[in-house]
């Protein structure tokens, strides 16, 4: 497989905190799922493949360029989308204007081809009906697909997308993974978000970071696995359980490292494995 | 609308392909469509026949007008300083609280004319404590993630951010300076000092600009306010009459050596500009 970015030892401090510790890493075209608590270093690490952010130890090479090169990062620019986790508009502008001045400073300079773009990402996320809207007046989730369209434009071989799902209602998030999917299978994207359910629908490989380390590389469906035979059903709580509720049916659903014997195993999601993996990296770091 | 099967003919080929030429009389090209309005099946006859290029093109058009707000002031403005309609929208998504801050700028700039003309010592040490201040406010509000909400995609596009801070810093102080200009010509003292103003003003500007490549760009600004201000009042001591003094040749050789060392500390640093924060 071709590797399209390749990280290696990347350390970012920022004062006397580490938020990414030695990071090791290498990413292929195709949709790759970043999940991790706050504070993991989600953000952080996207930033630096988004060239915004530069590290304070170790190396990057993206596309086959070296970031640290002013013209090399540059080209990567060039083709490059990113979405921010926090962005803002300027103001008085409608989703059209918007777009079309990330456009603008994406390089696209003849007018009626960057606006035929702007048309064309805005219909990607279903905006194309308020595009004459101002930013101000649109709902939070037509605001995060408006900033999502100005990451598509061109068609970026390299997408870096921070919690493209936040604030989208069942409806818009199923139509975003028809778009993201699409796109994912033109470039590499790398895809932070908290939504387990969005990594499993749409990522073959998902990477958890935690405290700045890598907890787990691999795919998706061997991470979810890892939970087999640790996700129960019975007809009482469970307190200690790593999580437990009880579901519509009645019944209690369990997830544990270590569950009793002779229970009613029940098919594991992502969300159980994450949970348990988390659990015991924590058990770990405590018996060391 | 009328389905498909409700319908007892259908234009054939020839009849299709000459009224998209155009070669139908009025009456037969009324009735072919009318026809076209119930019948699917003659519609996608039509759509075989035409170049739908064209079409799009009539078709972005209408959309333009629709979804293309119209030009913002700040859009008309930059294209009548020459700017292409690309820059001037680079230059109109500029941090907004820049309005205001050049719109007071403007106004305490007058009133310190108007001062300096009536024959108010004061107002020469009012008016040479704002002009050099023009361009780093000019600078301040151009850019970083503290003024510009958009600053994280921005930087991580292809436009050089130099560019994008120098346009939009330039277009700031082309609006202010002309009346500036009018203020240095009423001020005591030699002709030259009309003109002397603008070596502090560099020199403003060079230091906000380099230590920008350290700190936030709204704290450089800040500190060589500062700076300046406290240097015109250190300078004019209890007599507000002496304000001028900071504008004697003798001391106009030291704005341009601090332009000087404080712009080769930019060149050599601006890279910097291309990151969130500072680079460790």
């Amino acid at each position: 497989m071709n590797t399209t970015i390749h990280l290696d030892g990347v350390t970012r401090r920022y004062g006397s905190t580490t938020v990414l510790d030695g990071l090791d890493l290498d990413l292929s075209p195709g949709i790759t799922g970043l999940l991790g608590p706050n504070g993991a270093g989600k953000t952080t690490l996207l930033r630096i493949l988004a060239t915004v952010l530069a590290p304070s130890a170790g190396h990057c090479r993206m596309l086959g360029l070296d970031p640290d090169v002013p013209e090399e990062r540059t080209r990567i620019r060039r083709r490059l989308g990113y979405l921010p986790q926090e962005s803002g508009y300027p103001r008085g502008f409608t989703a059209f204007r918007f777009v079309d001045y990330v456009a603008a400073l994406k390089e696209w300079t003849e007018r009626d081809t960057r606006h035929a773009e702007v048309r064309r990402v805005l219909g990607l996320v279903g905006l194309s009906d308020l595009a004459g809207k101002r930013m101000r007046t649109l709902s939070g989730g037509q605001r995060r697909r408006a900033t999502l369209a100005q990451a598509l434009i061109g068609s970026p071989d390299l997408l870096v997308l921070d919690e493209p799902t936040t604030g989208l209602d069942p409806e818009q998030r199923a139509s975003l993974r028809g778009v993201l999917s699409g796109a994912g299978h033109r470039s590499t994207m790398l895809l932070a978000t908290h939504q387990t359910e969005d990594v499993a629908a749409l990522c073959e490989r998902v990477i958890v970071l935690d405290a700045g380390r890598v907890l787990w590389d691999g795919r998706v469906i061997d991470l979810v696995a890892t939970a087999a035979g640790k996700v129960w059903l019975s007809g009482d709580e469970e307190p200690a359980a790593l999580s437990s509720w009880r579901t519509g049916t009645g019944r209690y659903r369990h997830v544990a490292l270590d569950p009793p014997v002779g229970v009613e195993t029940t098919e594991p999601n992502l969300e159980d494995a994450y949970l348990l993996l988390r659990a015991e990296a924590a058990s770990d770091q405590v018996s060391a | 609308m009328t389905s498909d099967t409700d319908l007892a003919w259908h234009a054939d080929g020839d009849l299709l392909a000459a009224y998209v030429a155009g070669r139908t009389r009025p009456p037969v090209t009324a009735s072919v469509e009318m026809h076209l309005l119930h019948c699917a099946t003659c519609r996608r006859g039509v759509d075989a026949l035409v170049d739908p290029a064209p079409l799009r093109l009539v078709w972005d058009r209408v959309a333009d007008d629709l979804q293309v707000p119209r030009r913002t002031r700040t859009e008309r403005f930059a294209a009548r300083l020459g700017l292409s309609d690309r820059d001037a929208l680079l230059v109109a998504a500029a941090p907004a609280l820049r309005g205001a801050w050049l719109l007071g700028l403007l106004l305490c700039l007058l009133f310190s004319i108007v001062g300096v003309s009536q024959g108010e010592a004061r107002a020469s040490l009012v008016f040479l404590c704002i002009a050099p201040l023009i361009p780093v406010g000019a600078v301040a509000f151009a850019y970083g993630q503290d003024a510009d909400p958009t600053w994280e995609i921005t930087l991580a596009a292809p436009h050089p951010p130099l560019r994008l801070l120098l346009l939009r810093a330039v277009s700031v102080v082309l609006v202010a300076l002309p009346i500036a200009f009018v203020g240095a010509a009423v001020l005591p003292g030699p002709p030259w000092v009309a003109g002397a103003w603008l070596l502090p003003a560099l020199a403003c500007a060079a230091l906000t600009l380099a230590l920008s490549t350290w700190i936030p760009v709204q704290h450089a600004a800040g500190a060589t306010s500062l700076g300046w201000v406290g240097a015109v009042v250190f300078v004019t001591g209890p007599g507000p009459g002496q304000a001028v003094a900071v504008l004697s040749a003798s001391v106009l050789p030291v704005y341009l050596a601090i332009a000087l060392a404080a712009s080769i500390a930019f060149w050599r640093r601006s890279d910097q500009l291309s990151f969130l924060g500072r680079t460790p």
